[in-house]
């Protein structure tokens, strides 16, 4: 099963490499099919060896390469898609720095409270440690739009395999850093803006969103991160032109 | 029989007896265990790909019958891995036996 749908048995060895390989990037897949083919055309001459007719011969070395899912499955985990390659030149149309302005909306209210004490008589003001710790968020928020600055101008840049990478681990760090100050933002938003309505309705629920999707963004670029190690330069120019 | 998860540790094992390529490491694991140690050849692969990812193997072509084969080979971070895999077992398989002892 390749995301959801499972393929017909294979007949031959071309359809069983068409669909253990699907959707790969190409130096995956002539690589992948120049092991496989060498190991199928042996396992030929050894079943024609013990005496079998050529078709049988056939049948027996495709069935020993068992279940094509489950090598579909095992070579997406090892190789780059062609759908991955382009994820670090689309990261910033989905950045995180976009969530930091997120957990501002949350965390300002905080701070404010603390630079213009006695606005906003009867809210008691929050402890000063959630002062710290806000404050400390606003800095990271920072980071990450710095963070998040880099990987644009990356991304201006001619394609090569060590800036997909540099900008993969950027993002990762970025995610993170975003998971994190969600984290905090909830923390502090929890304990110190409870009088205040529109931020406990909006901004909870959008920093606990924003915790998951940061950790799950953050792993999935030190994936694809890892993969882009077994990717060639040539897969770049095998990829449509990234849409601007 | 399919020990899941345990490729990886028998194929290791099978290079540091020297180099090999794919088709070879598959039809000797399952010799050396007699066919009770089986598994599906076209899973082999993305073994040995992950492998050589972690940088437990190495792998180089050579032209073979007219023919071009990938041949693995074990690097020292694999054998240190091996070594220590290989203890676990030892292991392991001591516990299981003590206590089969035991029982019977």
């Amino acid at each position: 099963m390749i995301l959801g749908i499972r393929r017909p048995p294979p007949q031959n060895l071309t359809e069983w490499l068409e669909s253990a390989t699907w959707e790969l990037v190409p130096s995956a897949r002539a690589r992948i099919a120049e092991e496989i083919e060498a190991h199928y055309v042996e396992s030929v001459s050894s079943q024609l060896a013990r005496g079998r007719a050529e078709s049988e011969a056939r049948a027996m070395a495709l069935a020993d390469l068992g279940d094509v899912n489950a090598a579909a499955v095992r070579f997406r985990h090892e190789y780059l898609t062609n759908g991955e390659f382009g994820q670090p030149n689309r990261v910033f149309r989905t950045n995180p720095a976009r969530g930091s302005l997120l957990n501002l909306y949350l965390l300002l209210p905080i701070n404010a409270d603390f630079l213009r004490p006695g606005v906003r008589e009867g809210v008691a003001l929050p402890d000063w440690r959630f002062f710290i710790t806000s404050s400390f968020a606003l800095g990271l928020s920072l980071v990450v739009i710095a963070l998040n600055f880099r990987i644009y101008t990356l991304s201006r840049r001619k394609n090569s395999l060590t800036t997909l990478r540099r900008m993969a681990l950027l993002s990762a760090i970025s995610w993170l850093i975003l998971g994190l100050i969600s984290l905090i933002s909830m923390g502090a938003g929890l304990s110190a803006v409870l009088p205040l309505l529109p931020q406990l309705v909006i901004g909870l629920p959008a920093s606990a969103c924003l915790v998951f999707l940061a950790i799950g963004m953050g792993h999935e670029c030190l994936r694809v991160r890892r993969k882009l190690a077994t990717a060639t330069p040539e897969d770049i120019s095998s990829q449509p032109p990234a849409a601007a | 029989m399919n020990f899941k998860g345990s490729l990886p540790t028998l194929i290791l094992q099978n290079l540091s007896r020297g180099s090999n390529h794919g088709y070879r490491i598959a039809q000797e694991i399952k010799q050396t265990s007699k066919g009770v140690l089986d598994f599906k050849e076209g899973t082999l692969y993305p073994a040995l790909h992950g492998l050589e990812g972690k940088k437990l193997i190495t792998s180089s072509t050579r032209v073979e019958n007219g023919r071009e084969r990938r041949y693995y080979k074990l690097t020292e971070k694999g054998r240190k891995v091996l070594v220590k895999e290989r203890e676990e077992w030892q292991q392991f398989s001591g516990a299981i036996n003590g206590l089969f002892q035991e029982a019977s």
